[in-house]
C-alpha cells in the first residue's frame, strides 16, 4: 500500500480517515499493525479490500498485490480477488456470520464460487478439509449447525475456514480476536502461526493489543491518527522504539514491573479526524515537537534497515526500559 | 433446528385458540350487548312488534346474558350462525360459497403484491438514495394511499369501458360458462378449470381475475416494498454481509439470497397484517367488480340491514384471520429458527 | 445505578442535537416537504372552503336538478352530480369533514391507548399481561371488520362510524406504547427516579409516555391517513355519513352507479381522498426514514 488517502463523507463534515498510510506485507510474514481505536486500522484493512461504506472515498494511492495494482480494477476484476487472492477476517464472529443459514451452507457456497468446476461431492470434500485446516472437531456435524449454536471460538474458526476457502496468499485479520476470551485467543493465535508455517499465509493482523502482536507478529506498523507512525522488525520495534508515539505507547503498556511506581500515560487526547492538527497529527501532544512538525506531515523514511519512521525530530535518547 | 419449532408451534396454537375464544366474545358482545334492541337487528328491516316479540322468545333474547352467551356459543360450535334475511338460506352455507371466490381474489392479489413489491423493494434498497429508489418508494406510497374502491372504478373504466381490453366484472363470461360449463372441485375457478383440463375456462376466469387482483394488489403492493425496503437497508449494514462480499460472493447472490431471507423474515409478521388489510379492501373490491365473493355477500347484507348474515361473515372471517396469523408466525419460525428461541 | 448529573445534563444536549438534525433532514427532504404542503393545503381547504367555494349552497345539498350530471366545465370545474350539486364545493366542504374525522379517530384513540399500553407496560405481570391479552384480542381482528360490525350494529351515520373506528384503533397504540415502556421502565433514570421516591403516576407521566411519543408520533401521523381511508370505506358501505353529506367516500358511493357513463362524479372525491392521504403518507413515511436509527447513514466502519 502506498500513500493511500482514504476520506468519508458524512453529516457532520469530511473525516480525513487516512493520510498518505504506507505498508507492505512479505510473503509468509505476519504484519502487525497496531493501533489505538479509532486510528484508521480498519479502515485500512477494508479499503484493500475495497470493502468501505459508500460514503467513503479512495482519494489517492495505489496498493499493489505481486506488481498488480488493485486499487483501480473494475467490480468483476474484483471479484477475482476478494476471497481468491485476499481474504479477511472480522472482530465479531457472531455478527460476522449470517445467521438463517447452516455453516455448511455458507462454506459450501463460496467454495462454490471458487472452485467453479468442481462437483458437490467434491465440494463437500472440500469443506470438511477447510473445517479440517483450522481444527474443528466433527466437521460433518458442524456443517449443519448455525451459527447461533456454536460458541465464540468456533466461529472464528469457521470464519477462517471460509475465508481460506478460496486459497488466499494474503489474509487480514482485524482483530480477530478482541472479542473473545484470553485462552481462546491464545488457541487461535497458535493456529494462525501454524497456518502461515503450513500454508505460507501472509497475514495482515490489525490489532491495539501489542501483546499479540509482540508474541506473533514478525513486523509491525504503528498507526496514529490515519497515518503509519513507525514500521520495523517486531525485536527493533520494542527494543529501539524511535517515533515519539510509539515509545510513549510502548512505556503505557501496564506489565507486573511497574508495581509501586507511576504509570506513565500520553498526554491530550487522540484527535478528532473531523479537523486533523496540520502537519504531523502528533505534534500536539509530543513532548519533541519542533516548528516543521505543524507544518507538514513528515514522510515515512528508512532510518536504519528496514525500520522506518514518520518523524522530524527523532528523540535521541537511547531507549531503555526500567 | 426442528427441535424448538415443535413446542413453538404447540405455543402459538395454544395461543391462538384463546385469542379465538377473545373473538368470540367481542363479537358476542357486539351483538348482543351494544344493541338496544338486539332482537329487532336479528329480525330485519322496519319489524313489527309482534316480530320482535317472536325473535326474542325463539333466539332467548330475554334471557341473562350468561345464558345468551352460551347458546351463542353452542350455536357457534355446531356451524348455526343463523339464517339469512335476504337470501333465506343459512348463513353458512352462504358463507361457504362465497369464501373460495374470495380467497382466489385475495390469493391472487397477495402473489401479485409480494412479487412486485419484493423486486421493487430489493432494488429499491440496493441503490438507496438514487432513482431507482424514488421511483419504488413514490410507488409504494402511491399504492398505500390508494382507495380501494376507487383504484377499483378507475381500472374498470380506463380498462373495461374505454379500452375494452379487460372485462367489466364477475368471475366468468355467460358464453364460456354456457359453451365450457366448469365442474367446482374445489372452488377455486383457476385450480377446477386446469383439474378438468378445461382450458377456455381457465384463460377466461385468469382474463376475470385480472383487474380487480390489481386494483387489490396496490395497498399490498406499496406495504410490502416499504417493509422490504426498511428490512433491506437494515439487514445491508450487518457484518455478515460485508462478510459476504470479503468472501467474494457475487453482488446478485448477496442480495437476493443472503440478505433478503434476513430481511423476509421480519417481513412475515407484517405480511400477515397486510393479509387482513387485503381482506378488508377485498369487501369494497368485490362490490364493484361484482365479484359473487364473501365481500359482496357482507357488503349486499349490510345494505340490506341482513344482520345475521353480516355477524356470521364477521366471525368467520376473524376466525380465519387468527388461523392465517397463526400460519404466517409458524412459517416465520421455519425461515428464521432464532424466533424459537 | 443513579446517574451523575453530569450525565443527565449531556443527554439533554444531545436531545437537542438530535431535534436540530431531525429538522435539517425533513427540510431537506423532498418527499417530507410535499407532503406537509398537501396537509396544510387541506387545511386550509377546510377553514376557508366555504367561502372559497363557488356553490356553497348547493355543497350543503341544495339541489339544481335542472343542470344534473354535467361533465366537467367551466362553470362545474368536477362537473355536477345526480342532484345538480356543483361537486368541487361539495368536495372543498368535504375536506372538514375528513379532516376532522381523521383527527377525532386517532386522536381518541391515542388518547385511550397511549395511557392504557404504558401503565401495561409499567406494571408488567399480571396488570400488564391482563391489558395485553385483551388488546390482543382486538387487534386479532382483521381491522375494518370491526368497526364494520360496530358500525353496523350503532346504524349508520358519521358519529357510529367515528366511535367504531376509535374502537377498531385503540389496540394499536396500546401496544406500541407497551413496547415503549417495556423498553424504558428499567433504564437508569427512571430508577433513580424510583429510588428517590418519585410516586408511580409522575414517573409514568413524565419519563415513560415522553418515551413513548416518537413512535407514536410516526403512527398517528399515517394513521390520519389510514383513518381517512377507513372512514371512506365505511361511508362506501352506507354506514358512514348520511346523504345531505358532502363527506367524500359517500360520495364515491352514490358516484358508483353513475360513474360508468358519467366519469367524473367518483373520480373526483377519490382524487381528494388519494392526495390527502398522500400528503399524510409522504410525511410519516419521511418522519420514520429521518428517525429511525438503524437507517441512519451516519454508520462508519
Amino acid at each position: 500500500m502506498e500513500d493511500l488517502v482514504v476520506n468519508f463523507h458524512t453529516l457532520d463534515g469530511v473525516v480525513y480517515a487516512l493520510d498518505r498510510v504506507s505498508l507492505d506485507v512479505q510473503k509468509g510474514e505476519i504484519l502487525g499493525l497496531v493501533g489505538e481505536t479509532g486510528c484508521g486500522k480498519t479502515a485500512t484493512g477494508l479499503a484493500i479490500l475495497k470493502l468501505l461504506p459508500d460514503n467513503s472515498e479512495i482519494a489517492k494511492g495505489r496498493i499493489m498485490l505481486e506488481d498488480d495494482d488493485i486499487l483501480h480494477k473494475s467490480e468483476d476484476e474484483e471479484m477475482n480477488i476478494r476471497g481468491r487472492k485476499i481474504a479477511m477476517i472480522f472482530q465479531d464472529p457472531a455478527s460476522s456470520l449470517n445467521p438463517v443459514f447452516s455453516i455448511g451452507r455458507q462454506l459450501l457456497d463460496v467454495l462454490k464460487i471458487h472452485n467453479q468446476h468442481m462437483d458437490e461431492e467434491s465440494l463437500r470434500k472440500l469443506a470438511y478439509e477447510k473445517l479440517g485446516m483450522v481444527e474443528l472437531p466433527d466437521a460433518e456435524s458442524v456443517m449443519d449447525l448455525y451459527p447461533h449454536e456454536l460458541s465464540g471460538g468456533m466461529q472464528q474458526r469457521v470464519m477462517m475456514a471460509i475465508a481460506l476457502a478460496g486459497s488466499p496468499i494474503l489474509l487480514i485479520a482485524d482483530e480477530p480476536t478482541t472479542a473473545l476470551d484470553v485462552t481462546i485467543q491464545a488457541q487461535l493465535l497458535v493456529l494462525l502461526k501454524k497456518l502461515k508455517d503450513t500454508l505460507g499465509l501472509s497475514v495482515l493482523l490489525i490489532t491495539h493489543n501489542l501483546g499479540l502482536v509482540r508474541e506473533l507478529c514478525d513486523r509491525i506498523a504503528i498507526m496514529y491518527a490515519g497515518s503509519v507512525a513507525e514500521s520495523a522488525d517486531t525485536d527493533r520495534i520494542f527494543r529501539n522504539p524511535l517515533h515519539p508515539y510509539t515509545r510513549g505507547l510502548i512505556s503505557s503498556v501496564v506489565t507486573g514491573r511497574l508495581r509501586g511506581k507511576v504509570l506513565h500515560y500520553i498526554p491530550g487526547t487522540v484527535p478528532s479526524l473531523l479537523h486533523p492538527p496540520t502537519g504531523c497529527r502528533f505534534h500536539p501532544r509530543c513532548a519533541y515537537a519542533i516548528e516543521v512538525c505543524k507544518q507538514a506531515h513528515p514522510d515515512l523514511l528508512e532510518i536504519e534497515a528496514g525500520h522506518f519512521v514518520a518523524c522530524y525530530n527523532i528523540p535521541k535518547e537511547p531507549w531503555w526500559r526500567t | 433446528m426442528a427441535r424448538g419449532i415443535g413446542q413453538y408451534i404447540v405455543r402459538r396454537a395454544a395461543h391462538a385458540l384463546v385469542v379465538v375464544l377473545g373473538v368470540v366474545i367481542i363479537t358476542f358482545i357486539v351483538s348482543h350487548v351494544i344493541p338496544g334492541n338486539p332482537a329487532a337487528l336479528w329480525v330485519g328491516a322496519h319489524p313489527t312488534a309482534e316480530q320482535i316479540h317472536r325473535a326474542t322468545e325463539e333466539l332467548g333474547f330475554n334471557q341473562p346474558i350468561q345464558v345468551q352467551f352460551y347458546i351463542y356459543i353452542t350455536n357457534l360450535l355446531r356451524g348455526d350462525l343463523g339464517v339469512s334475511i335476504r337470501t333465506h338460506d343459512t348463513v353458512l352455507s352462504d358463507v361457504a360459497a362465497g369464501l373460495t371466490a374470495t380467497l382466489e381474489l385475495i390469493i391472487s392479489a397477495f402473489i401479485i403484491a409480494v412479487a412486485a413489491g419484493v423486486l421493487v423493494g430489493v432494488l429499491s434498497a440496493s441503490h438507496r438514495d438514487r432513482v431507482p429508489d424514488h421511483t419504488g418508494r413514490l410507488a409504494a406510497i402511491f399504492g398505500v394511499s390508494m382507495p380501494p374502491f376507487w383504484l377499483a372504478m378507475i381500472l374498470q373504466i380506463v380498462f373495461s369501458q374505454t379500452l375494452r381490453v379487460f372485462p367489466l366484472g364477475s368471475r366468468m363470461s355467460t358464453d364460456i360458462s354456457i359453451m365450457y360449463p366448469l365442474k367446482t372441485i374445489t372452488g377455486f375457478n383457476l385450480i377446477d378449470s386446469v383439474l378438468t383440463l378445461n382450458f377456455a375456462a381457465f384463460g377466461d376466469s385468469l382474463w376475470h381475475l385480472a383487474l380487480p387482483s390489481l386494483a387489490l394488489a396496490a395497498y399490498p403492493f406499496g406495504l410490502t416494498v416499504r417493509m422490504i425496503r426498511t428490512m433491506m437497508i437494515e439487514v445491508l449494514q450487518e457484518n455478515y454481509i460485508r462478510s459476504g462480499f470479503a468472501w467474494g460472493l457475487p453482488h446478485q447472490l448477496i442480495l437476493f439470497r443472503y440478505a433478503l431471507k434476513n430481511a423476509i423474515s421480519s417481513t412475515v409478521i407484517a405480511l400477515g397484517m397486510s393479509f387482513a388489510y387485503t381482506l378488508t379492501g377485498a369487501f369494497l373490491d368485490e362490490l364493484i367488480f361484482v365479484w359473487p365473493g364473501l365481500g359482496t355477500y357482507t357488503a349486499l347484507a349490510i345494505l340490506a340491514l341482513d344482520y345475521p348474515a353480516m355477524m356470521g361473515s364477521v366471525i368467520i372471517v376473524a376466525i380465519f384471520y387468527v388461523i392465517i396469523n397463526l400460519l404466517v408466525d409458524i412459517f416465520q419460525a421455519f425461515l428464521d429458527p432464532r424466533v424459537t428461541l | 445505578m443513579t446517574e451523575p448529573i453530569s450525565d443527565i445534563v449531556v443527554q439533554e444536549q444531545q436531545r437537542f442535537r438530535e431535534w436540530r438534525v431531525f429538522l435539517k433532514l425533513m427540510l431537506k427532504n423532498p418527499l417530507s416537504l410535499t407532503g406537509t404542503a398537501i396537509i396544510i393545503f387541506f387545511i386550509a381547504l377546510a377553514i376557508v372552503g366555504p367561502f372559497v367555494a363557488p356553490y356553497p349552497r348547493q355543497a350543503e345539498g341544495v339541489p339544481d336538478i335542472a343542470n344534473q350530471l354535467r361533465p366537467p366545465d367551466w362553470e362545474h370545474w368536477f362537473g355536477t352530480d345526480e342532484l345538480g350539486r356543483d361537486l368541487l364545493s361539495r368536495i372543498i366542504f368535504g375536506a372538514r369533514i375528513s379532516l376532522t374525522t381523521s383527527a377525532a379517530v386517532v386522536s381518541v384513540a391515542i388518547i385511550l391507548g397511549m395511557p392504557l399500553g404504558a401503565i401495561a407496560g409499567y406494571y408488567g405481570e399480571r396488570l400488564g399481561a391482563v391489558i395485553m391479552r385483551i388488546t390482543d384480542m382486538f387487534l386479532a381482528f382483521p381491522p375494518l371488520l370491526l368497526a364494520l360490525a360496530v358500525a353496523a350494529t350503532l346504524g349508520g351515520s358519521l358519529v357510529n362510524a367515528i366511535l367504531a373506528l376509535i374502537i377498531t384503533w385503540w389496540p394499536w397504540y396500546t401496544r406500541l406504547a407497551y413496547g415503549q415502556a417495556l423498553a424504558t421502565k428499567n433504564l437508569p433514570y427512571v430508577d433513580s427516579a424510583r429510588a428517590i421516591g418519585v410516586g408511580d403516576a409522575r414517573i409514568i407521566a413524565r419519563h415513560i409516555l415522553p418515551a413513548t411519543l416518537a413512535p407514536i408520533l410516526i403512527q398517528a401521523t399515517l394513521d390520519l391517513g389510514s383513518a381517512i381511508i377507513a372512514a371512506a370505506g365505511l361511508s362506501f358501505l352506507g354506514l358512514g355519513a348520511q346523504p345531505p353529506t358532502p363527506d367524500w367516500g359517500l360520495m364515491v358511493n352514490t358516484g358508483k352507479t353513475f360513474f360508468l357513463q358519467h366519469w367524473w362524479y367518483a373520480t373526483f372525491p377519490g382524487l381528494a381522498i388519494l392526495v390527502l392521504v398522500l400528503g399524510f403518507n409522504l410525511l410519516g413515511d419521511a418522519i420514520r426514514e429521518a428517525v429511525d436509527p438503524k437507517l441512519s447513514r451516519r454508520r462508519l466502519i
